[in-house]
């Protein structure tokens, strides 16, 4: 039993952190490039998701696949182009608030659109079967595509980045921009493609996730400061930064839910179970529900200490 | 405090004209006037708390939802204590709670300030999910879903059970901290916290330390927030833990930003702004949030000093004898914004109205593919000629206005700037 829950967790938590590395590299290499951290960023993959169930409508659920990171992608470019250079001259304090009113713009015209309650986007018939079985846990297949998916895209990212021109270009901007400005490189340009597809991937992560967790006005903000632990976490600006913090997240919330004990219950191995248990308040909580928590402890413990992540540049 | 150095006389006008007003209010003898306004006065003072950190040490913080929430549940559990019999007078409740916000404030600040930029930004945002999903929890404390109730008790002469005794007993509390901070920001130490927000590199070769300064900002910003916080209570005689949540946190940014930072009661302009258009335009229509969004977003594109500035922009203006070259292009400028809105307005509530759940019921008992909406009296039809051209006209002019405004206002400055 105990090794069939944590096998599962294991599972779960791995494939969750990498949904989460999903929205989470678009988003540290565009702070990475320009300092700007991106507060629309997570509204991509909410865009994402309602697009996806739009397609799932009309079009078929993998005509969404297809759709929603373009569609996202394409409003990204815009953002970026009309609306974030216009304030650049301004500062990065200017260019952040803007984001910020770009997420709370985003979370409102899907409401106009779609009502304020979540819509039912489900997983499509032919991927809505148990893959596996862990002791008496069937496994749905689309966790697993959900991850296949992921590991497709992280694959596809390193591959750009790593071995092509434009990949190099864009590693080089993020270390240092005014270097490759200085080399004849078209900087702007390469910010906004950065950003448009960091806003793709958002929103490729937000079609294929929403189907299988609630698609909802609120999933932006809810994902969003998640988001931001793991790109903190990682170091911003470092994408192997941003593998290392999705995974830790993933799996530290997804064996914290499990947990159901309390501070009181573990003092009791200790034999000082009946003081905490009489003292009340936080003690008697049980952990899961405080799972809530371990992200944004890590997160502190991170700035800290190590302000520049895990896996960041020392600055 | 303001960049613009207005003359006294015109800048003290200004002041008593607002203050009075404020303490002639109740007058009015309108309950709902005069809870919004309280309501106002509290949104203004926890704006002017957290611009403290933003605009005088350009420190931006995520998370002043945690400093509100902790003056408001101590300050419940207060009041129910005096309720019980503790012997304590109910006007000094802000003070411990203010008291205890800044014990809190200049812990967290110490671990804050020793970051900056966005690690800082992000350090607060940290420390308030972390006290959200603990007040979520600890129903003890926090009283879970039901939140904690609690009643004003009267003290000595003073009674609390109307809506004008909590209007005055709030309008006092923030005039006198709203005094305070400005004799703050006057003094050599709020010249300390802006040249921190200038360049700290200098300020510490000076042989300040600045670690402390900004600590010290902190307490005090999040000792007056959690007054505010204190207010509500009182106000609202009842809290739960959905307060701490990231939106309390990010509408004082908004508001902030809104009103102007850089100007002294731009965040409270703000404040009461925001309040009265979620008051009076949530009233009116369910997607006020976006209009509040889009607004943000112009300030941020446009208006990058907020209400305050633009009104201190125009004060000054008048009294160099220049408002009149500008004139024309504001008029113009404003004609242009009206329609605009008109159509945004337009095309945001025929949408929302046609993709709600009870136009699809009206479709389906009307017979009509698409029954018409109606809005301001008129009847629109979704996908009718008229609707798109009213929408397309308005916008076509109101851009054209725009931008002969724009162009005309930069004009009017290139003179002034020749002819000086």
């Amino acid at each position: 039993m105990v090794m069939d829950y944590f096998l599962v967790s294991l599972l779960n938590g791995v494939i969750y952190g990498l949904m989460l590395f999903m929205v989470s590299s678009g988003l540290t290499l565009i702070f990475g490039m320009m300092g700007v951290l991106n507060f629309a960023h997570a509204s991509f993959y909410m865009i994402g998701a309602y697009i996806g169930y739009l397609c799932s409508l009309h079009l078929g659920f993998y005509a969404g696949l297809v759709i929603a990171p373009l569609v996202v992608g394409a409003l990204g470019v815009f953002s970026e182009r009309l609306l974030l250079r216009r304030v650049r001259p301004q500062g990065h304090t200017h260019e952040l608030l803007l984001t910020f009113g770009l997420f709370f713009i985003f979370e409102e015209v899907i409401k106009v659109f779609f009502g304020n309650f979540a819509v039912p986007y489900q997983v499509p018939a032919g991927l809505d079967f148990a893959a596996f079985s862990v002791g008496s846990i069937e496994y749905p297949f689309y966790r697993l595509f959900i991850g296949v998916v992921a590991l497709v895209m992280f694959v596809a990212i390193l591959a750009v980045l790593q071995l092509t021109r434009l990949g190099i270009v864009v590693r080089a901007a993020v270390h240092r921009s005014d270097m490759v400005a200085a080399l004849g490189h078209n900087v702007p340009t390469v910010f906004t493609a950065l950003f448009g597809g960091g806003a793709a991937l958002a929103g490729l992560a937000g079609a294929v996730a929403g189907a299988f967790f609630p698609t909802s006005p609120t999933m932006a903000s809810d994902l969003g400061t998640l988001v931001f632990v793991v790109v903190v976490i990682g170091g911003l600006g470092s994408l192997s930064g941003a593998v290392v913090g999705a995974l830790l997240i993933g799996v530290v919330t997804s064996f914290a839910v499990g947990l159901n004990v309390s501070l009181a219950s573990l003092a009791a191995s200790l034999g000082l179970g009946d003081t905490l248990t009489q003292m009340g308040g936080l003690f008697t909580v049980s952990l899961s529900s405080l799972a809530g928590t371990i992200p944004y402890l890590l997160m502190l413990l991170i700035l800290l200490l190590r302000p520049s992540g895990l896996l960041g540049e020392r600055s | 405090m303001s960049r613009v150095m207005s003359s006294p006389v015109a800048r003290y006008a200004w002041l008593a004209a607002t203050l009075l007003l404020l303490v002639l209010l109740p007058l009015t003898d309108s309950a709902t006037l005069i809870n919004v306004a309280t309501k106002c006065l509290i949104a203004g003072l926890f704006a002017m708390g957290f611009n403290l950190l933003w605009g005088q040490m350009g420190l931006l913080s995520f998370g002043h939802a945690a400093y509100l929430g902790i003056g408001t549940f101590a300050t419940l559990h207060m009041m129910n204590a005096i309720d019980e019999g503790w012997g304590l007078p109910a006007p000094l409740l802000p003070v411990l709670a203010g008291a205890l916000g800044v014990v809190v404030g200049a812990l967290m600040g110490w671990f804050a300030s020793r970051r900056t930029g966005i690690y800082f930004a992000m350090i607060t945002l940290a420390v308030a999910e972390l006290t959200h999903v603990i007040a979520d929890k600890w129903q003890g404390f926090f009283g879970g879903e039901a939140g904690v109730r609690s009643i004003r008790t009267d003290w000595w002469l003073f009674g609390f059970q109307d809506a004008t005794s909590v209007y005055y007993y709030c309008l006092v509390w923030s005039v006198l901290l709203v005094i305070a901070l400005w004799a703050l920001l006057r003094s050599p130490f709020g010249l300390l916290m802006y040249a921190l927000r200038e360049n700290e590199e200098r300020v510490r070769f000076l042989g300040y330390r600045t670690h402390s300064i900004k600590v010290v900002g902190f307490a005090v910003s999040a000792g007056v927030s959690a007054v505010a916080g204190s207010l509500m209570a009182f106000m609202n005689e009842s809290a739960n833990a959905s307060m701490f949540a990231t939106l309390t946190s990010a509408e004082v940014v908004l508001n902030t930003v809104i009103g102007g930072s850089a100007v002294f009661l731009g965040p409270a302009l703000g404040a009461a702004f925001n309040t009265l258009f979620g008051y009076y335009i949530g009233g009116l229509s369910h997607f006020w949030l976006l209009y509040q969004g889009l607004i943000f977003v112009l300030v941020i594109m446009y208006a990058p000093g907020g209400l305050g500035g633009l009104f201190s922009g125009a004060t000054r203006q008048a009294r160099e004898g220049r408002l009149a070259h500008h004139a024309p292009a504001y008029a113009v400028g404003a004609l242009a914004s009206l329609l605009i809105a008109v159509a945004t307005i337009t095309v945001v509530e025929l949408v929302g109205t046609v993709m709600g759940s009870s136009y699809r019921v009206l479709r389906l008992t009307s017979g009509e593919t698409w029954p018409p909406v109606s809005l301001w009296g008129i009847d629109w039809h979704p996908l009718g000629i008229g609707t798109f051209t009213f929408v397309l006209v308005l916008i076509g002019a109101g851009t054209v206005l725009l931008r002969w405004a724009m162009a005309s206002h930069r004009q009017a400055l290139d003179r002034i700037g020749s002819e000086t």
